[in-house]
């Protein structure tokens, strides 16, 4: 008797993600329709813009190509004569309908050099320091020779500050600031021009003769992190300080903020010392706003950093760290619909709360300098993962941001790139969002987790059958791991959403094909 | 006596009655025309005109805030059933923004001064009828108004000749009216952080919270690859939001 082999072929399709009707557009015009164009104006009203046609404002110039072609479109800087600032990739028709100057190529106008504003500094162009100087008073001062923003800053620190003193209606009186102020400015209806600068000194110096003495009052400065003592004529005088209210050479000479109490520290909320120091999270407020009263005056230094903030941290003011709140995890290809990542922000004393682009587009990274957090959203790269064939490329952070996972192959994509050589695949670090409620692109990523099982079973001389062949297929592993697999794609297969929640279906089917003989 | 006094006690009623009456009148004209100067014959005409600008000053500057500078946006983002107008946009993917509004210090005076002129107008001829109605002669040129937002204020010079005659002469050619703001800061900011949008697609707001302790930068992401900026300074009520769309990655490939 001979033994008959029958082979029965069960052909079990796994097709997961999500399944879009394609609509066809009957309309014939649909082609032109789509054809983008650069558009002078948008019926939304935005001007210059790569369009459909049909997005375009009935009467607006538009041509068949992209906006950097055209003349009316090509994006250039364009420079605001009063204000003196330069702005870049602005439209030339924009720019010009509003008045401004364009140029294809930055202008020299835009060129900066250090601005000095009395005791201030700017990095800006000739023009924005003529007007920021007579905003304020000044006699223009700007360098070209200065190349940065930072030896700008330095410039203006190292200037000599101390007391103008000059006659103002048979009185002697004095203004506190720069040398060069008291050269030129005026203040009030004085001019200054012709004061006496004595450096270091205060204007409630005794020596001076002056009609400013000292004061309990307090102020905060423009610029500076400090609380101040402020004399009778209002100047202000060395940090507050309650032990030297009476101290009458802490009313003659300049004292820096190193040599002023407390320097090593931020002295918040403070009722004695206004040492502030931003860098430390704290700087001069008034006492309401700070929440504290200081012994003298209505200033003290407030605290502006985070106490027990949403992960139960504290933070200093400045401090940014990455926050992960929703279900699912990240790293691993694991994230749930509808997550994202959030920045958070500790700013003056409040955690801020900054969200990474949508679908993952983005995702944050942090780091510590010195125990200082900083975070940043960046864009995750996880466009070519799929088609990495080896561990090393995949994980190369120079690229992309993607995970090897050995052993794991993706039969459609097997196919498609005819990469059969692989051993593994390489997927997303954190796999990416997609519009998966009406996009067809999603059906086609998903597709990509599919996988067809052929499993062969023999028949027995009594009628049984017996798995003969792929009976891994059958069992219900197969069908988890696969789905697993899917899940690392994207949006696609059994995942949960950001609240935990699982899906109203299954997120794939399994379909058993015809069987099939075989002699 | 003591049955007199009680006799009398309806009266004293009426008395007191009618007296509330008078007091909430006046209330009330003081609080329904408080441009009215109801306790002097004399008026001054440059507070009257403050009293009179001033709240439309306030209004067109919180709108304008609220609204990224545009008091009737066209190409806008809805927020919190605000719209808030771009004012750098791109339609296309993985490109930065172009500027869609230069010159942004200049637009919002102008922007003010569109609100405004109109109410000026108003509030002058109606400081001219009251003049007359106080038995002035008054002749008055064309008027004019410039508003301008500089550090820590903005102001509104009212550019108008006016002289009023009784017993004697009195001629003013200006009137200013300056409201405390830190809305100039506020828009520098909103500038710089548009040409960083419109260059490198993004911009990074904890630096310029670092730098600028006053400052308060709220960045918000919406999912069609909008950004909205709300601006404050934390020291007064000033503000400042408007829309971005820039550098934005779709879902997929695309």
């Amino acid at each position: 008797m001979i033994n008959e082999k029958i082979a029965l072929f069960f052909g079990i399709f796994l097709i997961l993600g999500t399944f879009v009707i394609a609509q066809t557009p009957d309309n014939p015009n649909v082609g032109n329709q789509l054809q983008t164009v650069c558009c002078e104006q948008t019926v939304k009203g935005a001007f210059c813009q790569n369009v459909p046609v049909s997005e375009c404002k009935p009467g607006s110039r538009q041509v068949p190509t992209s906006c950097e072609s055209t003349s009316y479109c090509k994006a250039g800087t364009c420079y605001d004569s009063t204000e003196g600032t330069c702005l870049d990739n602005t439209p030339q028709l924009v720019c010009n309908n509003n008045g401004g100057v364009w140029s294809a190529e930055e202008p020299p106008q835009c060129s900066l050099g250090c601005c000095i504003l009395g005791d201030q500094a700017a990095f800006v162009s000739l023009v924005r320091c003529k007007r920021l100087s007579s905003y304020l008073g000044l006699e223009t001062n700007y360098d070209t020779s200065v190349s940065n923003e930072l030896a700008c800053i330095d410039k203006v620190q190292q200037q000599e500050v101390g007391a103008c003193v000059y006659e103002f209606e048979f009185e002697r009186t004095c203004k506190f600031g720069t040398r060069a102020e008291c050269n030129t400015q005026t203040g009030g209806n004085a001019t200054l021009a012709g004061g006496t600068f004595y450096a270091g000194k205060l204007c409630s110096a005794e020596e001076l003769g002056t009609i400013c003495g000292p004061t309990t009052k307090t102020t905060c400065v423009s610029g500076k992190d400090g609380v101040f003592f402020v004399d009778t004529c209002g100047n202000p005088a060395n940090i507050y300080d309650s032990s030297k209210i009476e101290n009458q050479q802490y009313w003659t000479d300049v004292i820096s903020v190193d040599n002023s109490c407390n320097p090593s520290s931020g002295n918040a909320l403070s009722s004695s010392c206004g040492n502030c120091d931003y860098l430390q999270g704290s700087i001069c407020r008034n006492k309401k706003d700070a929440g504290k009263s200081p012994t003298y005056g209505d200033y003290i230094c407030a605290d502006l950093n985070c106490k027990n903030t949403q992960n139960g941290k504290s933070y200093k003011h400045g401090e940014s760290w990455c926050v992960y709140n929703d279900e699912g995890k990240f790293g691993n290809a694991d994230n749930s619909v509808g997550s994202r990542f959030y920045k958070h922000v500790c700013i003056n004393g409040e955690e801020v709360l900054e969200q990474c682009e949508d679908f993952r587009a983005e995702e944050c990274i942090e780091d510590k300098i010195n125990d200082f957090s900083q975070a940043a959203c960046k864009v995750n790269r996880w466009q070519d993962c799929l088609q990495q064939t080896d561990a090393l490329s995949c994980e190369n952070e120079d690229l992309r941001d993607c995970n090897w996972n050995e052993g794991v192959l993706l039969q459609a994509l097997g196919e498609q790139t005819q990469q059969n050589q692989a051993t593994g695949t390489c997927f997303p670090e954190n796999k990416p969002g997609f519009n998966f409620w009406g996009d067809v692109e999603t059906s086609s990523l998903c597709a990509l987790g599919s996988e067809t099982c052929v499993v062969e079973f023999e028949k027995d001389l009594f009628g049984g059958k017996k798995c003969a062949g792929n009976c891994q297929c059958l069992s219900a592993n197969w069908e988890a791991e696969k789905g697993e697999i899917c899940k690392k794609l994207g949006d696609c297969g059994p995942s949960i959403n950001w609240l935990g929640k699982k899906g109203y279906d299954k997120g794939y089917k399994v379909i058993i094909g015809d069987i099939s003989k075989k002699d | 006596m003591m049955e007199w006094v009680f006799s009398d006690k309806r009266g004293q009623v009426t008395i007191f009655v009618i007296l509330a009456v008078i007091i909430v009148a006046v209330v009330i004209v003081i609080f329904a025309f408080p441009q009215a100067n109801v306790f002097s014959s004399s008026l001054n005409p440059s507070s009257y005109l403050r009293t009179c600008i001033e709240p439309e000053i306030e209004n067109i500057k919180n709108t304008l805030s609220e609204q990224g500078g545009y008091s009737n946006p066209d190409n806008y983002a809805v927020y919190n059933d605000l719209k808030l107008q771009y004012l750098c946009y791109t339609s296309d993917f993985y490109t930065p923004c172009y500027v869609q509004q230069p010159l942004l210090l200049k637009h919002l005076q102008d922007e003010m001064k569109k609100y405004i002129e109109p109410r000026a107008k108003q509030c002058f001829e109606d400081l001219k009828s009251q003049y007359e109605r106080r038995g002035y002669d008054v002749r008055s040129g064309n008027s004019q108004i410039d508003v301008s937002i500089v550090p820590q204020r903005i102001s509104v010079d009212f550019v108008a000749p006016l002289t009023i005659i009784k017993e004697d002469t009195q001629t003013f050619q200006k009137f200013s009216v300056a409201i405390e703001s830190e809305w100039y800061y506020l828009i520098n900011t909103a500038v710089n952080i548009i040409q960083y949008e419109s260059t490198f697609g993004d911009s990074e707001t904890s630096l310029y919270m670092s730098y600028y302790p006053n400052l308060k930068i709220e960045k918000t992401r919406r999912d069609d690859g909008s950004t909205i900026y709300q601006l404050s300074d934390v020291t007064t009520s000033d503000k400042f939001a408007f829309a971005t769309r820039s550098l934005v990655w779709p879902q997929g490939f695309i």
